[in-house]
């Protein structure tokens, strides 16, 4: 590997630490079983077998159980609805969206 | 495993970056990348891995036949079956039930419509095996003896399932001798990361906005809302597709791999030719050069030729009747603009030909989104204010004032307006650092997205 640029290093360096970083920490923080917020019950760790894999229930279960379980999810979620909320021109009054309209 | 998932980007990515750089052999690395790439295909289709393996081990074979009878009407034979096997395969799992249902239309036949699942990346892996067996017919390339390093040009995850469709004589050199440098790996972790938030920030939420418009009845639509629709949808596909693209040449950029581009900001175009040389480049190569050339190109019988390349590039978007709609409507105009059309918009100012394109595309996006023909003609009217629908409405103004910046940073980046800045304006260390910086927003702003999306809020008390 030729020796690269020094900024090109931290750049490759900051994106892969925060991967292996939210990788490490998945796996090594204890799980909520249950969102207070949502009041639900979060998605459990999916038990792995050749039927459960071939059907791909396995698979999607594991998507929803990383989802449901991913290290600071409250804080992603309140950044997620500040982004939402960015988006555009937002006054008191446009808060409540209207779902129908009669024509 | 899609790219834009939790899992992907934070289980399996980091799982392959750390074993494939924990070997120097290449050799090595390629059986690594071999391995992943099988498992990630696997994960999204456990049982149809075995069409893939099977699919590669015939134009293995017919690679290693097709160099050995070189010269010979043997050769020919060879090329010969191994399109119509690559062929058979993708009409049986892709347009078999279409075919079904039309012939039982038409002969008012009740042959039973199977239901076959379409195996994930087949219209792409197809594609990349065909050119395979032809470039090794027109001597373009050498057979490959390894059924291992041939699998691995077919099966390489970053461009297995969405594309960009590539050929084997553009990375044969690549599976077997490359280096990978500093620059290249964050070239790569830039364009992937460019690539997520397109499909994560811009492409989701357009269609989000493109769905609540185009999915109402067209009676209670009004016309403002049928162009915010349209143009949500314009938007969603370009970034959903050139994302994924972006995604593709970047991961491939982390393994050492170049790829061609795919898109080359296709709106920006004026006519219906240059679109089609800037959206998706590498089907529309594929098709010309092992189609339309193949077929005479523009030598003889013209129109024939590109009538039916239009009519396969519709048609390989899915198995319906408005896909073919939309690529014969894409062929005739191309035609038209050879003709005449091309010199007349060529005399017109800029403007008048862009917005003549753009309208043409949106036109053409009505067909692509409706698989019934008549719910795109019932949108087309009240796009075009021919179903007396009224003009405005107040949820559509509510929408756009709590969306404005978003609307408008998504059409700026559809147009290359931000690289002319970063080339003019921003170079040396500025760039390098505030490319950090923006790239970090970007990962983390994708995971909330990516988070929330799992986020019911009061939707099902289970407890």
């Amino acid at each position: 590997m030729k020796k690269g640029n020094i900024s090109e290093i931290i750049h490759i360096g900051c994106m892969v630490g925060i991967v292996i970083m939210g990788f490490t920490l998945f796996i090594l923080l204890p799980k909520d079983n249950i969102s207070e917020n949502e009041k639900r019950q979060l998605t459990t760790s999916p038990s792995l077998s050749v039927e459960s894999f071939l059907n791909k229930s396995y698979s999607k279960q594991l998507d929803l159980y990383v989802n449901d379980t991913f290290p600071f999810r409250e804080q992603f979620i309140a950044l997620n609805s500040f982004y939402n909320n960015a988006k555009g021109i937002r006054s008191g009054t446009d808060e409540i969206q209207i779902y129908n309209i009669q024509k | 495993m899609v790219f834009s998932s939790l899992l992907f980007i934070y289980l399996f990515l980091p799982i392959t970056i750390i074993l494939y750089y924990s070997v120097k052999n290449r050799k090595f690395r390629n059986i690594i990348l071999l391995v992943t790439s099988l498992c990630f295909y696997a994960w999204g289709e456990p049982i149809w891995t075995v069409l893939l393996l099977f699919s590669s081990s015939i134009d293995y074979c017919h690679g290693l036949y097709i160099e050995r009878f070189h010269g010979t009407k043997w050769a020919k034979y060879g090329v010969v079956s191994s399109i119509i096997l690559n062929l058979s395969l993708l009409i049986a799992f892709k347009y078999s039930a279409f075919i079904y249902e039309n012939v039982n239309l038409i002969f008012n036949t009740s042959f039973q419509i199977p239901n076959v699942t379409l195996p994930i990346g087949i219209s792409f892996y197809t594609f990349q095996t065909i050119s395979y067996t032809v470039d090794v017919y027109r001597r373009k390339v050498q057979a490959q003896r390894k059924f291992s390093t041939f699998l691995l040009y077919v099966s390489l995850f970053p461009q297995l399932v969405a594309g960009p469709i590539v050929r084997y004589s553009d990375i044969a050199i690549q599976i077997e001798n490359r280096t990978t440098n500093i620059s290249q790996i964050s070239d790569g972790v830039n364009r992937f990361v460019i690539g997520l938030g397109k499909k994560v920030l811009l492409a989701n939420t357009a269609g989000h906005f493109a769905t609540m418009f185009m999915e109402r009845s067209s009676e209670s639509l009004t016309v403002t809302e049928a162009w915010f629709g349209i143009l949500m949808f314009t938007l969603q596909i370009y970034f959903d597709f050139s994302g994924y693209s972006d995604m593709a040449i970047g991961l491939g950029k982390i393994f050492g791999f170049e790829y061609k581009e795919n898109f080359n900001y296709p709106y920006v175009s004026q006519s219906a030719t240059e679109f089609w040389r800037r959206w998706h480049i590498s089907l529309g190569s594929f098709f010309r050069d092992y189609v339309y050339i193949p077929l005479g190109g523009n030598r003889k019988n013209e129109f024939i030729n590109l009538m039916i390349v239009w009519f396969l590039t519709g048609i390989w978007h899915g198995a319906s009747w408005n896909f073919i709609v939309w690529g014969l409507y894409f062929g005739v105009l191309i035609y038209l603009e050879k003709k005449i059309l091309g010199k007349i918009l060529e005399k017109l100012p800029r403007i008048v030909s862009h917005c003549y394109l753009l309208v043409v595309v949106i036109i053409g996006w009505t067909f692509f989104y409706f698989t019934n023909m008549n719910e795109a003609f019932a949108y087309l009217k009240v796009l075009f204010g021919f179903a007396n629908q009224s003009f405005v409405s107040t949820e559509l103004n509510i929408i756009v004032t709590n969306n404005i910046f978003w609307i408008v940073f998504a059409i700026l980046l559809c147009t290359p307006l931000i690289k002319v800045i970063r080339e003019k304006v921003c170079k040396g260390a500025m760039y390098k650092g505030s490319l950090i910086i923006v790239n970090i927003m970007i990962l983390i702003l994708c995971t909330a997205v990516l988070v929330s999306e799992s986020y019911n809020p009061f939707l099902y008390f289970r407890f």
